[in-house]
């Protein structure tokens, strides 16, 4: 028993390089230095960080573009995304100690929805979710408007980023005597509690579709 | 026959664990030893989760699930708080949450998949020093408490040294320095196994795209 073959290593070396992949990699590092920086320098965590949430969307256009989506790719992208919010989290809750259980609420149930939903997918993407499933889900990955979607995800991202630069700043004025980063966060607010209301459904869709999994397999044997 | 799978034991077990871990939560910064007995009975539980499911005869896909969902949700919450209490080494309690939860969220997906593989993958049992980890249960049982006693010393630690018992050094501190070496190997062993699912979902990626580019070139002979 070899612990890695080098020749298939070698050949393995192709996906590993796709430019989506290459795309998530250089994501990873940027939330890495965000973190590092998150305490001391919150000009460069936010240039970075922000810098990871946009090319979030270019690594799907890559994908699709050169023909490299991947499973393993796919993962990396859905762990990223899960790693880098439970991570703000950590570093939000050190700023706002008070609040440190609604970071651990927001974390938990955002890592638990997607964890449960990719078990339930299993061999299928995780966005291909059928009309048969559970019909919040099956609008949230299927509406019609792609503008929805991006919304969503960049409001979310868009209540966490205010709530990390208020800390530092009001933002530059923006009329009614109110700064930028206090209007972004009320805007982003009803956005990021819908994002979490959906994991929470993913929660409760995934655990009952196990149990019933459960439950055939039960009958089956009697 | 329809057993309700919500009620058998294991899963009772671990509801029991989620409760005794949200407990600790709640009483973080308020009531340490509260929360200290109430997440180490926690940690503890998870011992007898696997054993109730053999003997009863009552282990489910569900349960497994709850098991590994808790056990990475409750240490990332337990670090969220730590990181309140040791602001200076949020970055450490980041990285460390981080690797935990993608390693063993790559490591479950691949393995998941790779049952429907009939592909050869990488086999971390070949490996003398991993197969102890895997197939010595005094082994596994010391690496995953000395890695929670690590944290849960951690805790205490804020508030008191402990009785002194050796070395003039307070319980608590000793307990410490000695699962720390087995906090590290932890996250090592963690490394691993994120660097043996990454490259075994590429493998599997990798025998998907060859497949489809045979099928696509057998319809372009035809």
């Amino acid at each position: 028993m070899l612990f890695f073959v080098p020749a298939t290593l070698l050949k393995m070396a192709n996906v590993f390089l796709f430019v989506p992949n290459i795309i998530g990699y250089i994501r990873i590092i940027l939330v890495i230095t965000a973190c590092y920086h998150m305490q001391s320098d919150y000009v460069t965590a936010s240039v970075c960080y922000a810098l990871a949430v946009g090319l979030d969307e270019i690594d799907g256009y890559a994908a699709r573009y050169f023909n490299q989506g991947t499973r393993f790719g796919e993962l990396l992208d859905l762990v990223t995304d899960c790693c880098s919010s439970m991570c703000i989290s950590m570093g939000l809750a050190v700023l706002y100690p008070d609040y440190a259980l609604l970071f651990q609420f927001y974390s938990t149930v955002t890592i638990a929805g997607h964890w449960m939903h990719t078990q339930r997918m299993g061999w299928k993407h995780h966005k291909l979710v059928s009309s048969k499933d559970n019909w919040i889900l099956y609008y949230y990955y299927n509406s019609c408007s792609y503008w929805v979607m991006f919304a969503l995800v960049y409001g979310n991202e868009g209540f966490f980023c205010s709530l990390y630069l208020l800390y530092h700043t009001e933002g530059p004025e923006i009329g009614y005597d109110v700064g930028l980063f206090r209007i972004l966060l009320y805007v982003c607010l009803p956005v990021m509690l819908i994002k979490t209301f959906i994991s929470c459904i993913h929660m409760i869709v995934g655990r009952k579709v196990l149990l019933q999994s459960e439950e055939s397999n039960c009958n089956s044997c009697s | 026959m329809t057993e309700n799978v919500f009620l058998f034991v294991p899963n009772i077990i671990g509801y029991m664990r989620i409760v005794l871990a949200l407990a600790a939560f709640y009483f973080m910064r308020t009531n340490y030893i509260l929360t200290a007995f109430c997440y180490l009975l926690s940690g503890f539980l998870d011992a007898f989760d696997g054993h109730a499911a053999r003997h009863y005869n009552q282990s489910t896909k569900f349960g497994a699930m709850l098991d590994q969902l808790t056990d990475r949700l409750a240490l990332m919450c337990f670090c969220i708080g730590l990181s309140v209490l040791y602001p200076d080494y949020y970055f450490f309690f980041q990285l460390n949450c981080a690797l935990d939860i993608a390693s063993h969220w790559l490591h479950l997906h691949q393995s998941n998949l790779s049952g429907r593989m009939s592909h050869k993958l990488i086999d971390l049992s070949g490996n003398p020093i991993l197969r102890i980890y895997y197939t010595s249960k005094p082994v596994l049982f010391i690496m995953c408490c000395g890695n929670e006693m690590f944290f849960g010393m951690l805790y205490l630690l804020y508030f008191a040294e402990g009785p002194k018992l050796l070395l003039d050094m307070g319980l608590y501190r000793l307990l410490m320095y000695i699962s720390l070496p087995i906090m590290l190997l932890k996250a090592l062993i963690s490394l691993i196994h994120l660097i043996t699912a990454s490259k075994n979902m590429v493998a599997i990626d990798m025998a998907e795209r060859s497949k489809s580019n045979v099928d696509s070139a057998e319809e372009n002979l035809m």
